[in-house]
């Protein structure tokens, strides 16, 4: 049993009190509303109905609202757009490992790279000063963005790993909102920066690719399907291959090979080549067959069933992506000949604007946020862990730069990679409220609704709390699971 | 330890103290109401003048010689936030909104028409058009507006003459619009591949708007006669939706919404980058109100622009515009209703009308002070504002109806016509398919109104009764009673037609 001491309970006492506000602001702001919401999910509570000037009564509706919501589409519409801007995540991890190992290195070492980065900084800037001169910055932003590059370039090579780390970080600590307008205007479809460099090129594709019969066309878009095949076949035998030397466990390896599958399934549906989509459910149904086999015939290096989860999940999330972009790729070359010869000829995206073109927009967005997030400084704080001995006796055993970084850098980081993956899953899926209320107001036609804001228009333009409140719970639902993830796998597996 | 806690203490409680003395109304030692509205200047001026008015009109309220009776301060919270702040009884005093129906409908605001009498600020002082945006779905009065709009389209002369274009007449067809619209592009982008000079500006909701004038001018509204169903889904909708989608992207007579977000909204002062664009010529049209003016009249007096306005170009014989306006409230729980009161007696008041009409806000509430006024109609200083002023006035008083609105169907949340109309003009749906959407989605949102509210769900069965028997009478070509019909534009367009029974007065 405890046993305080009078002076022990008074000094207790008297830091309860020091602590009482910050636990008193907790209580009100945080734990009763969302005790108060929790309730709510359950009720029919609508600021129409029942606010303090109505006499009217909440009425429990059990599991009404979550009914309501399954039965819903447009809740599946809206977790769709938030799990479509979550596909940048892999993009937005392998980012900041990249900025994070860039930042990693002494710019300012004296060396013959500060040379190199000088010499290259002369050649970016004279490039700038082109494409001025050319007519290609026909606004103030574009001289702006471009003189903003030329002074990152030019401060890093003078001041180093300091000064990039800083810049670097930028995105994490300018206010969101201001970011987000800054996009807007560099997603400008006629004034923009990103359209006035795009559109040039552009122009100049356009009189090349009119001159493409649609034959050429389609077989350079066999060419490419067949390209995603083969990227597919190799993604596929690495992922066996890990699983077969013990590096990557059975439900990693079904994860990784899911991922793989899912572009295979949707040439289906998304080919505009007549046999794209035979050929694309026949490597699928080939991988599958091959996955079968290789359990079937079982494996010398045995290993967990969820180990290499975070490998799986990354790098085949990544290739995942690539290969979606090759089946676009193939699709964009069939209908280049057509979109040439048309009047306007090639037209850059209307970005934010057009509805097939705003989320890819916010998502190039989030990758950029991603690059200088936090996630680069637990990079920068997991790489400075790994023990320079691994490197040096990769180096004896003559290992060059890329397989010291599979076999060293990328197993140690294991355990932040994971942290860092599932971290991003939860922002992914709470995410996106201040892009679409900022930048498009969830538009062109709900394509940028993800659930949080599907949550603010309901609770507080609707007034319908009530659903409003049980959209909420099932968005925490999700990340709880997501959470109860990382506790099984997280912190395990890192090579020692 | 222990000095330490009572010291933060003592240090938190006087700061408590010294912010509770620092509120405005222990510190001006008069009594202050709220006022929820925009961060406009011309409020502050406002709220001046009515400190002047309150003196000389009412000097019997002061209570101490020198200071004012009441004063009125302004909050400029958002739209969401007033809601939200009203709704949970922290609201000010006096809420402005657009529609205020259906917050009338939530409790949140009081009923006017106790004090409308006395103070003289009844329906019958205002518009005949907006009268629907100003009275509860009962009929009672819950606000008075401040300021009132009736949307046309201005036309810059110099750019029209520019190109050599003939001004269009005052009630324009939709084909003498493409028809002059096409002409003015073809000669204004001339030699130009990118075409970046516009006949007429489409600002957001400018789409939906000219949908429902130009099915309102062929006989048919968002909702029926009893406004218990949405009625969308009709070729009277669809046509002016194609006709929009044309003279975006095949005409280019209207810039698409990728011309309309490149455009510097944060800059270029009041009215954003439009109002820069009609300026500067790249836009002839601007869809506006005479509160634009106080953005051209900012200009030096050599570049004044030469204005002419015309209607919304319509289909039907039925000619119509949309009246909206800044509503003012009284907040259900206001300090002091008595003291509010009066607020709403100066918003019809001679000094409150003349400041509007002065500073160019809009069309003065109380429009008896604008009528037959040679300062309204063409103020001496601007010659070059032509027809705006009187055009204005005329369409408010004879054409304007408010927009659609049933107490079934809170629109304060989604629109999803105009999610509809957004998501044919994103190739996401054809216009049939996108009008039938809309149409089940507000049926949809409707009846589930009807499951969550009893008591609207009484009425709406009464009204959905009587729907049943317009319907009947429309069938037979019976005239139908007025007191059957809820929907304004209904009681006007039938009105028009001789499609009304009158009810019989008593002998």
């Amino acid at each position: 049993m405890l046993n305080l001491k009078k002076n022990d309970l008074k000094q207790a006492s008297v830091g309860m009190l020091f602590l009482l506000p910050n636990i008193l602001g907790f209580l009100v702001f945080t734990a009763v509303p969302l005790v108060i919401s929790l309730f709510m999910a359950f009720t029919d509570w609508n600021l129409e109905m029942h606010n303090m000037f109505q006499t009217a009564t909440v009425k429990s509706v059990g599991f009404g609202n979550f009914v309501k919501l399954f039965t819903d589409p447009d809740f599946f519409t809206y977790l769709g757009n938030t799990l479509f801007l979550m596909i940048g995540i892999p993009f937005g991890v392998a980012g900041s490992l990249a900025a994070a190992m860039l930042l990693n290195h002494d710019f300012k070492a004296g060396s013959r790279k500060l040379y190199g980065i000088i010499i290259l900084t002369i050649v970016m800037t004279v490039c700038c000063m082109m494409l001025v001169l050319v007519g290609m910055a026909s606004t103030a932003m574009t001289l702006l963005v471009c003189g903003i590059a030329g002074a990152v370039i030019v401060g890093g090579s003078v001041g180093g790993q300091t000064v990039y780390r800083t810049l670097f970080y930028f995105p994490s600590f300018t206010s969101g909102v201001a970011t987000y307008i800054l996009w807007k205007k560099l997603y400008s479809p006629e004034n923009g920066p990103i359209n006035n460099i795009l559109q040039p090129i552009l122009d100049w594709l356009t009189p090349i690719a009119a001159r493409l019969s649609p034959k050429a066309a389609a077989g350079i878009a066999g060419v490419l399907l067949v390209l995603m095949g083969l990227a597919y076949a190799i993604a596929m035998f690495r992922r066996c291959h890990r699983w077969y030397y013990g590096e990557c466990g059975t439900a990693s390896v079904i994860i990784g090979a899911v991922l793989l599958i899912i572009p295979l399934l949707c040439a289906q549906l998304w080919s505009g080549l007549g046999w794209g989509g035979a050929f694309g459910f026949f490597f699928a149904a080939a991988g599958v067959i091959a996955l079968i086999a290789m359990f079937f015939f079982g494996r010398d290096y045995k290993c967990v069933s969820d180990y290499g989860m975070a490998d799986a999940i990354i790098i085949d999330g990544i290739i995942m992506i690539g290969l979606f972009i090759l089946l676009g790729m193939t699709n964009v070359v069939l209908a280049m000949p057509a979109e040439a010869t048309s009047a306007d000829g090639f037209v850059a995206p209307k970005w934010l604007a057009d509805y097939y073109w705003a989320k890819p927009s916010i998502m190039i967005m989030g990758f950029w946020g991603a690059i200088g997030s936090n996630n680069m400084l637990l990079y920068l704080a997991g790489l400075s862990g790994i023990s320079q001995e691994l490197y040096e006796a990769a180096d004896i055993d003559g290992a060059t730069p890329v397989q010291r970084f599979w076999n060293v850098t990328w197993p140690q980081l294991s355990n932040v990679t994971f942290f860092i993956l599932v971290m991003s899953i939860m922002g992914g899926l709470q995410g996106g409220f201040e892009m679409a209320r900022v930048m498009t107001k969830g538009g062109p036609a709900g394509s940028t609704t993800t659930l949080a804001y599907y949550i603010y228009t309901e609770g507080f333009g609707t007034g319908r709390l009530g659903y409003a409140s049980a959209v909420a719970w099932t968005l925490f639902a999700m990340v709880l699971c997501v959470t109860i993830f990382n506790w099984k796998f997280g912190n395990k597996y890192t090579n020692d | 330890m222990n000095k330490l806690f009572f010291g933060i203490l003592a240090i938190l409680v006087a700061a408590s103290i010294y912010t509770y003395l620092s509120e405005p109304e222990q510190q001006t030692g008069y009594p202050l109401i709220y006022w929820n509205s925009d961060p406009n200047p011309q409020r502050y001026e406002q709220i001046e003048m009515f400190s002047r008015w309150l003196e000389k009109t009412h000097p019997e309220l002061q209570k101490t010689p020198g200071l004012p009776a009441f004063a009125v301060k302004l909050d400029t919270a958002s739209n969401q936030s007033t809601l939200i702040q009203a709704v949970s009884g922290v609201g000010g005093d006096l809420l402005d909104f657009s529609i205020v129906p259906v917050f009338y409908a939530m409790g949140i605001i009081k009923d006017l028409t106790p004090y409308a009498k006395e103070g003289h600020f009844g329906l019958d002082t205002t518009y005949p058009g907006i009268a629907g945006l100003l009275s509860s779905y009962d009929g009672k009065q819950a606000g008075y507006p401040c300021n009132v709009a009736v949307t046309n389209f201005w036309i810059n002369k110099k750019t029209f003459e520019k190109y050599g274009v003939k001004l269009p007449k005052e009630e324009i067809t939709l084909e003498e619009f493409e028809r002059i619209g096409k002409e003015f592009v073809k000669k204004a982008n001339a030699g130009n591949p990118d075409k970046k000079v516009f006949f007429c500006s489409a600002a957001s909701g400018f789409g939906s708007m000219f949908n429902l004038i130009n099915a309102r001018s062929q006989g048919m509204d968002v909702f029926n006669e009893t406004l218990t169903k949405s009625t969308v889904n009709d070729p009277r909708y669809i046509a002016p939706m194609k006709l929009l989608y044309k003279w975006t992207y095949t005409d280019k007579i209207l810039p698409t919404a990728a011309d309309v977000a490149s455009e510097n909204v944060e800059t270029g002062g009041y009215g954003g980058a439009t109002f820069t664009h009609f300026i500067q010529g790249t836009y002839a049209i601007v869809v506006t109100g005479r509160y634009a003016l106080i953005r051209f009249r900012e200009l030096p007096k050599e570049e004044q622009i030469p204005l002419y306005c015309v209607q919304y170009p319509q289909s039907g014989k039925f000619r119509n515009m949309i009246g909206s306006a800044r509503i003012t409230s009284m907040y259900a729980a206001t300090k002091d209703p008595n003291m509010t009161k009066y607020f709403f007696e100066f918003l019809a008041s001679k000094d409150y009308n003349d400041h509007i009409i002065r500073g160019v806000d809009g069309l003065p509430p109380n429009p008896k002070f604008a009528i037959n006024n040679p300062e309204y109609l063409k103020p001496p200083e601007y010659p070059n504002e032509g027809n705006v002023h009187a055009n204005e006035l005329k369409w408010a008083m004879e054409l304007a109806l408010p927009i659609p609105q049933t107490p079934y169907y809170s629109s304060t949340g989604r629109d999803w016509y105009v999610y509809a109309l957004d998501k044919y003009l994103n190739d996401r749906a054809t216009a049939e398919e996108a009008v039938k959407e809309a149409e089940d989605r507000i049926n949809m949102a409707i009846q589930q109104t009807i499951r969550e509210n009893p008591k609207l769900a009484r009425q709406y069965a009464e009204d959905t009764a009587i729907q049943k028997k317009i319907d009947q009478y429309k069938a037979d070509g019976t005239k139908i009673p007025a007191e059957w019909i809820k929907n304004p534009y209904y009681l006007k367009y039938y009105k028009s037609k001789d499609m009304l029974a009158e009810p019989e007065r008593k002998k």
